[in-house]
């Protein structure tokens, strides 16, 4: 009678854990479940178009879910805002948020609006290429209409300093991730004003954020 | 001492075994045994004498037991074996609860073979299958029918449709969302109409359409895409038809 050799401790769990690593393959090639927040995001960042892009920064906070993440990512095309958490089918994310920083402008903004419960957090965040910008200013306007002309008038500022400003890889970045609890009128349209100055307080950059997204959350 | 005697002897001195282990040993001992006592059967042994001779041969159970426990060291790898079988079991209820994606999977590799999207004209004057496959960063725009048709069936007033694909250059990877939206039709003249939201996709394949409408001169389209400093421009000949 010929038996079956007793496998060893070793050879048992090589065998198992080379086919735990297909199954891995399997499960993250054919079904695109993420294992890791970072391969979720990254997921994101290729459906967004920008293709590989690395971390400049992570945060926990806002917790609009346990396991939520945010994540802010760059590369040399574009600078991406994206969120995942933690479900049963792995990491998913909800939204990825792009902006385009092919140009030679001195700094690139994007806004991406969370709705939660009745709360409105505005993300705002960009690339910065101008060295002589030192003050990040989001001056967050509503626009009415009086006798057929628009008028705008200032809600609130966000600032954000040098100090405060996010590096990678000789490149610098600015997130402002902030409750919006604002008083304005029903028929106005709000509008994010990006405003950059350098050291002297002379505006460096000034212009409407055009790259807005939005996500709501139950 | 008969086999079983022995068998439990020899596992009773083993300390550093799992249960499954234990099992796997004792059915080792046992056929060992069993294989001893056929061949002195055959040699015309009886049952009892073949018995006592192959538990001689096999020697004192506490020293096998003892030899048994020098072989089983090493928890690590028992952790790691443990540890990939979790990972293998999460990794399949996670496949059983996505099989649905499976269709996205499907989707993407009909695009790679055949895409063939319903054209919006209810009536094609004329239509041509295309096959042009174009890198756009990580992904393929597949252009694969041109057709003329009329613009919102408003007669007289001709239009042409390019059909387009999107998936990525890896067969499984994730398609660009936005590339569709970034890709238009123009006339030879630069006549450029806004687009008409038509298309659907998910995370493998995105498929679309570009419209515009043409005069009476035009005998191609140009399909343009523009994104991240990446720019295409591709001429496209109208597809023949007389009276047209």
């Amino acid at each position: 009678m010929r038996r079956k050799k007793l496998p060893s401790r070793k050879r048992q769990a090589l065998r198992r854990v080379l086919l735990a690593l297909v199954s891995l393959l399997l499960v993250d090639h054919i079904f695109g479940i993420a294992l890791l927040p970072i391969q979720a995001v990254r997921r994101e960042a290729e459906h967004e178009g920008i293709g590989r892009a690395w971390v400049v920064e992570r945060k926990w906070e806002p917790s609009l879910y346990k396991t939520h993440l945010f994540y802010l990512m760059e590369n040399e095309r574009a600078v991406m805002l994206g969120d995942t958490y933690l479900s049963p089918l792995g990491w998913e994310t909800m939204f990825g948020a792009t902006v385009d920083c092919t140009g030679e402008e001195p700094i690139y903004a994007g806004y991406h609006q969370i709705s939660h419960d009745d709360k409105v957090l505005g993300c705002y965040f960009g690339q910065i290429n101008d060295p002589a910008i030192e003050t990040v200013v989001i001056s967050i306007q509503q626009e009415e209409y009086d006798q057929g002309k628009a008028v705008r008038s200032e809600l609130c500022r966000l600032t954000v300093e040098r100090e405060d400003f996010l590096s990678r890889r000789d490149r610098t970045f600015f997130w402002i991730m902030e409750p919006l609890t604002l008083e304005q009128s029903p028929e106005a349209v709000r509008y994010p004003v990006m405003i950059a100055y350098d050291a002297e307080g002379r505006i460096a950059a000034e212009f409407d954020i055009e790259w807005c997204t939005y996500s709501g959350y139950g | 001492m008969d086999r079983r005697q022995y068998t439990e002897q020899v596992l009773s001195s083993l300390r550093r075994v799992t249960a499954k282990e234990r099992e796997a040993i004792r059915q080792e001992l046992d056929g060992h045994m069993e294989d001893h006592m056929e061949s002195l059967r055959e040699l015309g042994y009886d049952e009892q004498e073949a018995e006592a001779r192959t538990l001689a041969a096999m020697g004192d159970p506490a020293e096998v037991g003892r030899e048994l426990n020098r072989q089983y060291t090493g928890w690590g790898w028992v952790l790691l074996s443990r540890a990939a079988v979790l990972l293998t079991v999460v990794l399949c209820v996670q496949t059983l609860l996505a099989l649905g994606i499976l269709g996205m999977v499907i989707d993407s590799i009909s695009a790679r073979i055949y895409p063939n999207e319903p054209s919006v004209y209810t009536a094609v004057a004329a239509t041509e299958r295309l096959d042009i496959r174009i890198p756009v960063g990580n992904d393929i725009l597949r252009v694969y029918r041109i057709s003329i048709g009329q613009a919102d069936n408003a007669p007289g007033v001709w239009e042409a449709e390019v059909q387009l694909c999107a998936y990525d250059r890896i067969p499984g990877g994730i398609v660009s969302r936005r590339l569709m939206g970034q890709t238009w039709l123009e006339t030879p003249g630069g006549r450029r109409d806004p687009p008409k939201g038509s298309g659907r996709g998910n995370w493998r394949v995105e498929y679309g359409s570009c419209y515009v409408r043409l005069s009476p001169e035009d005998t191609y389209v140009v399909l343009r895409f523009e994104a991240f400093d990446e720019q295409i421009r591709l001429e496209l000949p109208l597809p023949e038809q007389e009276g047209l």
